[in-house]
């Protein structure tokens, strides 16, 4: 996807886009298991929902349409909508 | 996902027809293909990292392959121009040809996914099929060529990863969303210009090498400059190249944005400043001299309007050079509490044609022949309105007082610039009268005065505290804070003011367009 | 890389997990979106021909990886 563009930044000093603000822990909140649907990144999800359970976050499992493309707007809405935190896996 | 087949079950299966484009105008068959011999087709997308790992390390061998009778082609789930893009980025300089959904060949060689690679023998039969990155299996396929042309064929390196799945083929996706993601993949490069944030809000024209090289014409690429407050990123060449193919700017337009940037980074005009105020400050830019009707400079009716390829395109790159060179983005480190439309471009050009005066430039000290831009921190433009005015100390009134509030309501004495925009109805108002520039300027000067006491209320200067209540403040700190230039069509009485950017002590900058810049567009 | 950086613009802090071989490839992308902090933690590679206890074992070396992405350590 990415072709050789001429950037109009100066990467050495381009101010970077903040993240956003993290909470001190994920016990108590929600995180969603966003399965970009390639081979064994479902089992692979299993165990680390399960050990999400185990820190104390809320869990809930959704999937991408087709791995080889961004997320659709919509399913990126729906996931701020019911999710603190997301987790996406596993791109082999 | 990593099967390969080279066994044949049952009858061998012919090699279904291509139902593609080529780069030439004739049909791209099957029969043409293995006429050397045998012919490797390989399926690939543009989105596939493995189809791209495919073709760069398949692409080196295609020219001694072509050589032995083995004809390789990249047949591309993308629109032509998409393939052969992304073929000559990843060094492929084999065949290329693109499939319209929905898929038709993709579907009839069964595929599912991609990189698929196919050997196809001289009678048109599949001799092998590959799936994905699988280095053995490449290895074998290859091998197998080179039986049925009688020669050693050159095989890739065993470079990791060995193994490596593709992605779907669009073949195997409902024919629906396949036409729906397709439709996209031509808008994918406007998206990407969005997803990168190299945008002002409008969309932008992605500054290709090829576009941007057109643009700096004979210039350096390498010159720059200077840093490009307030982040400091470095204005090459290049990347003012870069700001105005992404403006929509033409390469006739470049000396004039080069011009207007070299003025905007003179610290002098404290572009800093105004790039990360909450004040409303925008870049004016205002262009005089021949280069305005050899690029097509509207002067005219709508000149402080859209329209104008070049108007716009000129204020937008220097814009662009400032909120991404310069990471002065709007939102971010640009503060400005409402901003205003200027600030997505403003370059107005001067009709020196119908005014009655000398130009701005001639008034800056240039010659009337020389092409220059002057570079003016302002705010967005109040409109004055005068149909009845019947003298020309009437009219000059009007449009003094119309200035009253330029910045703030009592903030008097202004230093900082006004500028005003003359429609050529009101200059000629004053032709007739034969007032000079100079003239106008004091007069207006004069006009505007209040007694200190009625300045105090709200917002005001220390001026106006510290003088006596019944002093007289004048707008103005001197007759030379008022700009004055002539733009605007011939029919109609609108002219407008600028107020200024205040208290950063930016300075007027005017810079000449350096020469030789096409007379052509 | 896309999805990252679109959940963290609508302020949900997110993580991806890749295979090793995609590290170069995620650092680039994120860079040319204008989000060069996008958060991802790696896994080593292959995992196609893991048994599945092979696999949980990739899942709990990473999951220390995953939480610091997600609460900011």
């Amino acid at each position: 996807m990415a072709a050789d563009y001429v950037s109009p930044f100066d990467e050495r000093v381009r101010a970077a886009e903040p993240l956003a603000p993290r909470p001190a822990s994920i016990s108590g909140r929600r995180v969603m298991l966003l399965d970009i649907r390639k081979n064994r990144g479902a089992e692979f999800l299993d165990r680390i929902e399960t050990l999400l359970q185990a820190a104390g976050a809320a869990t809930a499992r959704t999937t991408k349409e087709i791995f080889s493309k961004p997320a659709a707007l919509a399913l990126i809405g729906d996931i701020t909508g019911q999710a603190d935190l997301v987790v996406e896996a596993l791109a082999d | 996902m990593t099967e390969s087949d080279l066994s044949q079950v049952g009858a061998p299966l012919p090699a279904p027809a291509l139902s593609v484009r080529g780069l030439g105008p004739a049909e791209v068959t099957v029969a043409d293909l293995t006429a050397g011999g045998g012919a490797l087709l390989l399926f690939v997308s543009e989105e596939c990292p493995t189809s791209a790992m495919a073709l760069r390390r398949l692409g080196p061998l295609c020219g001694a392959w072509q050589e032995a009778g083995l004809t390789a082609t990249a047949v591309f789930e993308d629109p032509l121009e998409v393939a052969v893009r992304v073929a000559r980025r990843l060094g492929w300089q084999a065949g290329v040809a693109a499939e319209d959904p929905p898929y038709r060949t993709s579907r009839a060689y069964r595929l599912v996914s991609v990189p698929t690679a196919v050997l196809v023998d001289r009678g048109g039969t599949i001799a092998g099929t590959v799936t994905g990155w699988d280095h053995a299996a490449l290895v074998a396929l290859i091998g197998r060529a080179g039986a049925l042309l009688g020669a050693e064929l050159a095989i890739p390196e065993a470079t990791e990863p060995r193994l490596k799945p593709g992605c779907s083929s669009k073949a195997a996706i409902d024919p629906e969303l396949a036409a729906a993601i397709s439709v996209q993949a031509g808008t994918d490069d406007v998206e990407e210009m969005f997803e990168r944030g190299w945008t002002d809000g409008l969309p932008v024209v992605p500054p290709t090498p090829d576009r941007v090289e057109a643009m700096l014409g004979s210039c350096d690429g390498r010159v720059s400059l200077g840093p490009v407050p307030p982040d400091m990123g470095e204005a090459t060449l290049e990347r003012v190249a870069a700001c105005a193919v992404l403006a929509g700017c033409r390469p006739a337009y470049f000396p004039v944005v080069v011009a207007a940037a070299q003025a905007a980074l003179d610290p002098a005009f404290n572009l800093h400043g105004q790039a990360v105020t909450t004040q409303p400050a925008g870049q004016l830019v205002v262009v005089n001299g021949p280069v305005r009707e050899a690029i097509g400079l509207n002067s005219g009716m709508g000149a402080l309007g859209p329209g104008f390829r070049a108007n716009l395109t000129i204020g937008r790159a220097l814009r662009l050079l400032v909120t991404l060179t310069g990471g002065g983005m709007p939102g971010r480190l640009d503060r400005a509490t409402q901003g205003q439309m200027g600030k997505v471009g403003f370059c107005v050009a001067e009709n020196e044609e119908v005014s009655p005066w000398e130009p701005l430039h001639v008034e800056r000290g240039f010659r009337p022949g020389q092409s220059v831009v002057t570079l003016i921190g302002s705010d967005a433009p109040l409109s004055i309105s005068d149909h009845r005015s019947r003298t020309p100390e009437d009219l000059a009134w009007i449009l003094a007082w119309a200035a009253a509030s330029a910045w703030s309501t009592n903030w008097w004495p202004l230093e900082e610039p006004s500028v005003f925009v003359i429609c050529p109805e009101h200059a000629g108002m004053f032709r007739a009268a034969g007032w000079t520039k100079q003239q106008l300027r004091r007069f207006m000067f004069d006009a505007v005065h209040k007694p200190a006491a009625e300045l105090r209320r709200g917002e005001t200067t220390p001026f106006v505290h510290a003088a006596g209540p019944a002093a007289q403040v004048s707008k103005w700190a001197s007759p030379e804070s008022i700009v004055l230039i002539v733009a605007g069509g011939e029919a109609g009485r609108y002219s407008a003011v600028l107020g200024p950017c205040t208290g950063m002590g930016s300075q007027i900058v005017s810079r000449e367009v350096g020469s030789p810049w096409p007379l052509t567009t | 890389m896309h999805d990252l950086v679109h959940l963290e613009r609508r302020g949900i802090p997110a993580v991806g997990i890749a295979t090793a071989p995609f590290a170069d490839e995620a650092i680039e992308q994120a860079r040319r979106l204008g989000m060069p902090g996008a958060r991802m933690a790696y896994i080593p590679h292959p995992v196609q021909l893991l048994t599945d206890d092979e696999l949980n074992a990739r899942a709990d070396a990473v999951f220390p990886d995953v939480l610091a992405a997600l609460t900011g350590g």
